[in-house]
């Protein structure tokens, strides 16, 4: 178990990679609910045609340098533009409705997008090769590590740090909290919330995206992947707490070590000990690690 | 001038209807109370004016435009600020966040910031590195009346701003409200204390079931003892 140094770090760094990737997707997910307090079932399908998308740009940028880059803010600009639509059309007329109508609607979507990945992509598994640069591995002393995961953890700790600073030091970000509070108040006060609402669905989209194309290389692009990430992110965003973006840093960390130590100790009971986990939390704390209880 | 013209304005909250032709007009400058017992429609005159509960009959004009079914955020950037009942403030942000999110310039000679607002309520300098939940009552009442400020309107529209407060506070609050009336700024205010309302008003409103039932001076209502019985003690 824990005797050999190199599998422990090798897992521990397994357990952050993931942990930073399901990050990435769970922080738009979170701040989606927290704001517009919609429960957005089509995230997980918004990550996989990020996936998708940047596949397709991949082979259309062949041979530019950076291409992959490229296609990974690409697929996140793809996926802004298709919230974008989506909010302005559809789903803005839901939020006064009950919370059904949201789901049902945003389920609706998974449903779609599935059937639009299946037109347009196949059903065949496909994969994106890692950008050049990161194709091997590092030695970090004790170990060799691929490099491109390594990146992936850092990606995910620039996306928290981004996060946090724009949520709580920039104006907008004051903007974003206070809509989080009291619509009406804000309202009252001249600014446009529909707007905030607006942008906040398309940021936290734009994460997904962003998240499936950077996930590309290092997942197979499969039908199914976006049920598998919808649910591990509802996970993460209970654990938490609905609407923390640090719970959702602490709920990914502690998902991705988990499961990267759970395969190591106990290989046949790995698959529950998260769900374990989340019972374990709504017991003790049921409004998450860093939500907090909503007040009536 | 006339600032605010409200016309036979009919409201409901979906079915129940709670305004039946309220009609009230704020010239430039003055200070209009409305008073009246607890659910007659003072909170729902102001949600009426600035479009949170908008009206399904009658009008609103200011300024001699029509403003009724304009979305609220731009009733606000008109110049009508709105303190609502319960001090909403934004409990998870500091004071200063708070004032700070309201800025807004509408291009006046003096206009309001930071400091101005520090100066007229000076407890909320002491704690503008405060969550604006864990203040008391009197100084979120403060904030909230401050951040309206902060957008430089041309008429507050103050909800209940005595409620819940200790005697000394209300005194407090009463001396700040008759400052920024004497700067020139129109207050539509709503009370059930009455004589907040009779010592800061120009001209006063009697409302009871949706319906204005006396218009006057706070001199006339001291003087009749009778109408106070009948639509103001509870």
């Amino acid at each position: 178990m824990f005797d050999n140094p190199m599998l422990t770090f090798i897992q521990l760094l397994n357990g952050l990679s993931l942990g930073m990737s399901l990050f990435v997707i769970a922080a738009g997910l979170t701040l989606i609910l927290g704001v517009l307090r919609v429960l957005n079932f089509a995230h997980g399908a918004f990550y996989m045609l990020g996936g998708y998308v940047c596949f397709s740009l991949v082979k259309l940028l062949s041979g530019v340098p950076g291409g992959f880059w490229l296609a990974a803010i690409g697929s996140a600009i793809a996926l802004a533009g298709m919230a974008y639509l989506i909010e302005r059309t559809m789903l803005r007329h839901l939020y006064e409705r009950d919370h059904l109508y949201q789901l049902l609607f945003t389920f609706a979507l998974v449903m779609i997008i599935g059937d639009l990945v299946r037109f347009t992509w196949g059903t065949q598994v496909l994969s994106v090769s890692l950008p050049p640069g990161f194709k091997g591995a590092v030695n970090l002393g004790i170990a060799y590590y691929p490099s491109y995961r390594l990146f992936l953890c850092l990606m995910g700790v620039i996306v928290a740090v981004g996060m946090w600073y724009f949520v709580n030091r920039t104006r907008a970000g004051r903007f974003v909290r206070a809509a989080r509070q009291d619509r009406e108040m804000l309202e009252s006060l001249g600014i446009n919330v529909g707007r905030i609402y607006m942008l906040t669905f398309v940021g936290g989209s734009a994460l997904a995206g962003f998240g499936g194309a950077l996930a590309a290389p290092a997942v197979a692009l499969s039908q199914g992947m976006d049920a598998e990430i919808i649910v591990q992110c509802f996970i993460i965003v209970i654990i938490g707490g609905l609407g923390s973006l640090g719970g959702a840093f602490l709920g990914a960390l502690i998902l991705g070590l988990l499961n990267s130590f759970g395969v190591m100790l106990v290989p046949n009971f790995e698959i529950v000990l998260i769900y374990l986990m989340m019972v374990v939390v709504l017991m003790i704390r049921p409004w998450g690690l860093l939500g907090k209880p909503e007040a009536q | 001038m006339t600032l605010l013209d409200v016309s036979d304005i009919h409201t409901a909250y979906g079915i129940s209807e709670v305004l039946f032709g309220v009609s009230i007009r704020v010239e430039d400058g003055e200070c209009v109370g409305l008073l009246g017992r607890n659910g007659v429609g003072k909170s729902t005159t102001m949600r009426s004016i600035n479009g949170l509960t908008p009206p399904h009959k009658g009008s609103v004009t200011w300024r001699g435009s029509e403003i009724s079914g304009q979305p609220t955020y731009d009733i606000a950037r008109l110049g009508i600020g709105f303190v609502p009942e319960d001090r909403r403030v934004f409990p998870e942000l500091t004071v200063w966040e708070n004032l700070d999110i309201a800025r807004r310039s509408r291009g006046k000679a003096d206009e309001w910031d930071e400091q101005k607002v520090y100066a007229l309520f000076p407890e909320l300098e002491t704690f503008k590195e405060r969550k604006g939940g864990f203040l008391s009552g009197g100084q979120q009442q403060m904030l909230t009346i401050a951040r309206s400020l902060m957008g430089n309107p041309d008429i507050l529209l103050l909800d209940e701003p005595s409620e819940g407060l200790a005697p000394l506070v209300v005194d407090k609050l009463r001396d700040q409200i008759a400052s920024l009336k004497a700067q020139g700024l129109s207050i539509v205010l709503a009370e059930q204390n009455l004589n907040f309302v009779l010592e800061l008003s120009d001209r006063v409103y009697v409302l009871e079931k949706g319906e204005v039932k006396f218009e006057g001076t706070p001199a006339q209502i001291r003087e009749d003892p009778e109408l106070i019985k009948r639509y103001l003690t509870v």
